[in-house]
């Protein structure tokens, strides 16, 4: 009876397969016939389920033919293929079947910022010494001076003849001397340090002529200067220690039926000549300006002052 | 693809989830006459049927191989699977034929009674069965294909149509009790055929 208690339908379909009827144990028996009816029912039983094992076993499978295969790779390669240029470039960078470390994307992004750590900061940090030492060479007053000299070399200040004759004017005031020459002259070149307080014996005056000769290279020879008609010495030294040179050009020209014989103010020759052309230009070089002292500053700067006045 | 032999189902599933085409090709060598054969015993030994399904059945796999619960085991996943599409299929014959059951069941009524004189004829008794498989619930019939003609174990088909191996186990006798009374007209050839197969001198 324990027997009884334990089997199942498990059991008795092991039995089915395995044992006859009459192969059956005590207990066997009577567990197979709480399942069966008698023992007829169990031989139909067993029948049946050995038909069907062996009917199961003989059968023939059924064909499968190539062809659904074949459809069902061609459907895995289709969804296998990345849609478009970049699905198929992401796909090469970041395969699926590899691990973190051996994908293309992240070892070519790696090392494109080793690159960039070499090129930017490696190399900026080998040319760091350099750098401070050009910056440490140059002072701001120099640099300031560079400019100065830039605006004056590079581009020529032109001075409009009614401002300058204001400022004429001025001077007319102070030219009262009966000293000067009552004669026409040339100017063919005058130094000019500060044009705003410039002396009348300061402008050179030549002997009266037609037209005022003109330099061709615009240079003023330093014994050119040094051979002004009428000037002090004192006006001179201004001139040779400025750096700019006020010349005149060719078209300049003074009607000498206006000149008055008894003029003797630079005011009254101003007034007919035409000053648009009076040209400022650096004397020196660029390569001379590097040596430009401070003093030589202070000296441009009156220029500098002389000229925005006169603008 | 010997190198995926190795592998099991479960690594070969998550291998398909990564677009990996050999290791479905190799699940598919493993597990296609296998489904064939279940959808042709299920669907009315419809062999163009049993091939459409069992193509369905790994083409949905292709289209959707997350939807593998890799916890489960890959067989029984796939069983039930093809389980369902035959309830589907079931339903489908029942809305088109209205009581298809009924129509088949006549029809094979007729077939039988035609061939009852030729009954000892051992592909009859295969047809016979076939015949009365078709009869059978659908429950109890997937049960017993899945044992007798899968070879899956108790546990296995518990697994697959999630519910108990008790459960199983009866349905099982009891389906053998009602093919052993459809198939009692049988049973004179069945005792020589098995006499002779088995080498049982005597049930």
């Amino acid at each position: 009876m324990k027997d009884k208690i334990t089997y199942s339908s498990q059991d008795i379909e092991d039995l089915l397969l395995n044992k006859s009827f009459e192969e059956l144990l005590t207990s066997e028996k009577e567990f197979a016939l709480t399942q069966v009816e008698n023992e007829t029912e169990y031989k139909e039983l067993r029948q049946t389920l050995l038909s069907v094992k062996q009917m199961a076993a003989e059968q023939e499978s059924v064909y499968v033919p190539n062809k659904i295969k074949e459809d069902l790779m061609q459907m895995m390669e289709a969804k296998k293929k990345p849609i478009g240029w970049f699905g198929s470039i992401a796909a090469f960078l970041f395969p699926t079947n590899t691990s973190l470390f051996k994908k293309p994307g992240l070892q070519l992004a790696t090392l494109g910022l080793l690159l960039l750590f070499v090129i930017n900061i490696g190399f900026d940090f080998v040319n760091m010494p350099n750098k401070e030492m050009a910056i440490n060479s140059n002072t701001k007053e120099e640099l300031k001076e560079y400019k100065k000299e830039d605006m004056l070399s590079e581009e020529p200040i032109e001075i409009e003849q009614k401002e300058l004759v204001n400022e004429n004017t001025k001077i007319n005031s102070e030219l009262k001397s009966p000293e000067l020459p009552q004669e026409n002259f040339d100017i063919e070149k005058k130094g000019v340090s500060n044009f705003d307080r410039a002396d009348a014996k300061e402008i050179a005056v030549a002997p009266a002529v037609e037209e005022i000769a003109i330099m061709d290279d615009n240079s003023v020879e330093e014994d050119q200067m040094m051979n002004p008609v009428i000037e002090t010495e004192g006006a001179f030294e201004k001139i040779t220690e400025m750096d700019e040179e006020v010349t005149v050009r060719k078209d300049v020209r003074i009607e000498p039926a206006k000149i008055n014989a008894n003029t003797t103010t630079l005011g009254d020759v101003n007034e007919v000549v035409s000053l648009n052309s009076v040209v400022v230009t650096n004397k020196k070089s660029k390569s001379t300006a590097m040596q430009l002292k401070s003093q030589s500053l202070s000296d441009n700067a009156e220029v500098i002052d002389l000229l925005f006045i006169a603008l | 693809m010997a190198k995926y032999s190795s592998h099991t189902d479960n690594e070969l599933m998550q291998l398909i989830v990564e677009r990996d085409s050999q290791a479905f090709s190799e699940l598919y060598d493993r597990y296609n006459r296998m489904l064939v054969n279940y959808f042709y015993k299920m669907l009315w030994q419809d062999e163009e049927k049993a091939q459409d399904f069992m193509q369905d059945l790994f083409a949905k796999i292709i289209e959707k191989p997350k939807s593998f619960d890799v916890k489960r085991n890959f067989k029984t996943w796939m069983f039930s699977v093809a389980n369902n599409m035959c309830k589907n299929e079931y339903r489908k014959q029942a809305v088109r034929k209205n009581t298809s059951y009924d129509l088949d069941e006549n029809y094979q009524i007729k077939d039988t009674a035609m061939n009852a004189m030729d009954s000892l004829q051992d592909t009859q008794f295969s047809e016979k069965l076939n015949q009365e498989l078709s009869k059978l619930d659908e429950k109890q019939k997937s049960t017993f294909v899945m044992r007798y003609f899968q070879d899956m174990s108790i546990k296995e088909i518990a697994e697959t149509l999630e519910c108990s191996e008790g459960t199983i186990k009866s349905r099982l006798f009891y389906t053998l009790k009602k093919l052993t009374v459809s198939l009692k007209e049988f049973a004179p050839q069945l005792v020589k055929m098995l006499l002779v197969l088995i080498g049982i001198n005597s049930l």
